[in-house]
């Protein structure tokens, strides 16, 4: 009985390495195959014609015959490329990544039911097809064989083929005819799985060890103040010395623990540039449009989870360039550009944060069209309009509900705007930036951390409240005096250099007896395009933090993050600054909230 | 302990022939391909070889023509897993010194059998 339950756990085992090895192995393919339409290199070929090979090993081995099957067919075509008996195009290429994408199906089924089950008969025949000699002139044939297109319109097509001289098979998907449908179909599917893990590490193990680290840089802080206070109490000596010690040595190796593990998480944002080609050569089929991808900065890394979170909107993000702003190439030509757009792509570092960059040189951002829809939906009026920066105008792009683009296409239009691109960004607590030059370009830049789980904060006073604000959001401190704060429309705001910035008063908020901050300090903050100033009684210092979510219990509550255990072990609030501007600007036009920071005051 | 290598760049094939040959209680190391293999080789005195025939950076073939080269190795048993109905490719492997072929999949007991004859020289 034991044995055999072993027995079954190494199988299980060896089924699972079978399903990270197939999906790594496909994952490979796909972006090869993508590559060698346009470069047919030996070497990529070899390797595709591989990974192919060693599923077919494998599935067989373990007795999963349809994919095993399926993958034998299309090593058949790859074999065929390989000794040069054909040569890769783009119809070739979308069979290949057919087979492709019905193996990854294939492989999730048996992840997530133990047994493959998908129809493929449309798929084998298409390769089998290939798989014969010089059969592909005569694919209207095959296609009125296979009942997908009638005599009459197979003539139309070769009559069409006369006159601009594409393929066939190209021709007959314009018109509609064949199998478009059945690939978007297979993506969207695709799209709506979740990514298998791929690093090679367990990563509950890895959160857990996240935890813990977590916990340390806590202790490490206890450790910090306790070292203090002994230096202010006591006489004993050697007891300092000790306590000094083992202060340094606990915060060097939770630094190295720290940083060891921030680096384990990390993971190149290639994983998720490496399926924008694929996106994008589909996405340009879509909407004739033509495209010259250019993708920088593969090796930048980030944090894993920080990957996942940002894969949708990155793939909104390039929707939206290749539907509303590469033009097509006509219109292009009319605007004196090249027929090709240029969609170009970047990942850097600065400091603590990611940099991704989504620049396009398509038809950019019609200022006046966004005011005027704001205006029409009656999101803002009309002074309240008039009186923004370009920047700030720019920024109205992000608020919900509102699409610029004349009709909704099928692609960009999947009821996720703009709006939730900034949400999801600032959710990581990234933000967004948006510059355009109508008729030119348009530049989306994303700010990134390294990791969510430790950031470091600015602690900040008010009342007896202490408030951790995140430092990236932090860009000046002024310092309050009497006069400094002018009152517009009711409101307070600071006059900073050629910036009007408008005031939060967390007092009024947390606790209505306490005097209001006539003296202490205003953190300028900015989100994105936005700025605004915090008041503060005083401020405390730097510190790293380790966030904690409040948990179920008291979760969203507007503009908090989430809270952080200090040295003296009091909880603090982590300020969700996003969160804050909106709760404030709901507060200016007189609607009050129901639950606020006085329900929650941490005593 | 007989020492078996495993020559596969598949890490599913590898767990798999490894599980196989589980009860047997052979002493097993596993190579990512050929070049690997030879690399293990210079300090593992393996006693049989299985290996595939399409891996990167050295094949099969070229594996064992390297093998027999190496004066120790020149009688060691390598069964060859493949998947190839290509008589060509066979007729280059049994002469650059492959014992035996077996077509992936293979039956487990049929491989564990052949793998004891093999070791003791039949």
């Amino acid at each position: 009985m034991d044995e055999k339950m072993s027995q079954n756990e190494e199988m299980k085992e060896i089924i699972e390495e079978f399903i990270v090895e197939s999906n790594e192995l496909i994952e490979k393919a796909v972006e090869d195959v993508v590559r060698i339409e346009r470069n047919p290199d030996d070497e990529l070929i070899n390797g595709i014609f591989r990974a192919v090979h060693t599923i077919k090993g494998t599935s067989s081995f373990l007795g999963f015959n349809m994919l095993s099957n399926l993958s034998h067919k299309a090593e058949d075509v790859l074999g065929r490329i390989r000794k040069k008996d054909m040569e890769p195009d783009a119809d070739i290429a979308d069979t290949l990544l057919e087979a492709l994408d019905f193996m990854k199906l294939m492989i999730d089924d048996i992840r997530v039911k133990g047994t493959e089950s998908r129809d493929v008969s449309h798929t084998l025949r298409k390769l089998e097809f290939l798989n014969k000699a010089d059969t592909r002139k005569k694919i209207g044939e095959i296609l009125i064989d296979e009942g997908v297109i009638s005599n009459r319109e197979r003539e139309e097509l070769l009559e069409k083929q006369k006159q601009d001289g594409k393929k066939l098979g190209e021709i007959a998907i314009e018109e509609k005819l064949i199998t478009e449908k059945q690939l978007s179909n297979v993506l969207a599917k695709q799209q709506a799985h979740k990514e298998e893990q791929t690093i090679r590490i367990d990563v509950r193990k890895l959160d857990e060890l996240m935890n813990l680290v977590g916990e340390l840089v806590l202790g490490k802080n206890r450790l910090i103040l306790l070292d203090s206070l002994a230096r202010k109490g006591s006489n004993n000596n050697a007891m300092l010395d000790t306590l000094s010690d083992v202060t340094n040595y606990v915060e060097a190796v939770t630094n190295d623990l720290q940083l060891a593990v921030m680096r384990a998480r990390l993971v190149p944002i290639g994983k998720l540039f490496n399926k924008i080609p694929r996106l994008v050569r589909d996405l340009s089929g879509e909407f004739k449009k033509q495209i010259d991808l250019k993708i920088e900065g593969e090796s930048t890394e980030l944090d894993r989870s920080l990957i996942e979170a940002l894969h949708d909107p990155l793939i909104h993000i390039i929707r939206n360039s290749v539907d509303h702003g590469i033009e097509a190439p006509a219109e292009r030509e009319k605007k004196g550009k090249s027929q090709k757009g240029v969609l170009s792509i970047k990942a850097c570092n600065e400091g603590n944060q990611i940099i991704v960059e989504i620049f396009d040189d398509g038809k950019g951002i019609n200022i006046q069209t966004v005011k005027d829809k704001v205006k029409e939906k009656g999101l803002l009026s009309e002074g309240e309009l008039n009186g923004m920066s370009t920047r700030e105008a720019m920024g109205l792009i992000f608020i919900p509900g509102l699409s610029t683009a004349k009709k909704v296409s099928n692609v960009s239009g999947r009821g996720v705007g703009m709006d939730v691109v900034k949400t999801n960004i600032e959710k990581m607590n990234g933000q967004v930036y948006i510059e355009s030059e109508e008729d030119k370009w348009t530049r989306l830049t994303l700010k990134l951390p390294l990791t969510l789980a430790i950031m470091r904060a600015l602690i900040v006073r008010v009342n007896q409240e202490l408030f951790a604000v995140p430092l990236n959001t932090v860009t000046e401190l002024v310092k309050l005096y009497d006069g400094l704060i002018k009152s517009v429309d009711k409101n307070e705001a600071l006059v900073l250099r050629d910036m009007v910035i408008p005031i939060v008063d967390l007092s009024k908020i947390v606790d209505s007896s306490e005097s209001r901050i006539d003296e202490g300090y205003i953190v300028v903050c900015n989100i994105g395009e936005k700025i605004i100033g915090i008041k503060a009684h005083s401020v405390v210092g730097q510190e790293e933090v380790v966030m904690k979510p409040l948990g179920e219990f008291l979760g969203n509550i507007n503009g908090v993050g989430g809270a952080t255990i200090r040295g003296d072990g009091k909880v603090i609030l982590i300020l969700d600054l996003p969160a804050v501007i909106e709760h404030y600007g709901s507060l200016r036009r007189g609607f009050n909230p129901t639950r606020t920071f006085s329900q929650i005051s941490p005593n | 302990m007989k020492k078996i290598l495993i020559v596969d760049d598949s890490s599913t094939i590898r767990k798999l022939i490894r599980y196989i040959l589980k009860k047997q209680e052979y002493r097993i190391t596993e190579a990512k391909d050929g070049m690997d293999a030879m690399e293990k080789l210079a300090s593992l005195e393996a006693d049989l070889i299985i290996v595939d025939l399409n891996m990167p950076n050295m094949d099969g073939i070229q594996f064992v023509k390297n093998l027999r080269s190496n004066y120790y190795y020149m009688d060691t048993p390598v069964i060859m897993l493949t998947t190839t109905k290509d008589a060509e490719l066979k007729r280059d492997a049994l002469l650059a010194g492959v014992n035996l072929f077996l077509n992936k999949p293979v039956q487990p007991n049929f491989l564990i059998y052949k793998v004891e004859g093999l070791l003791k020289g039949e």
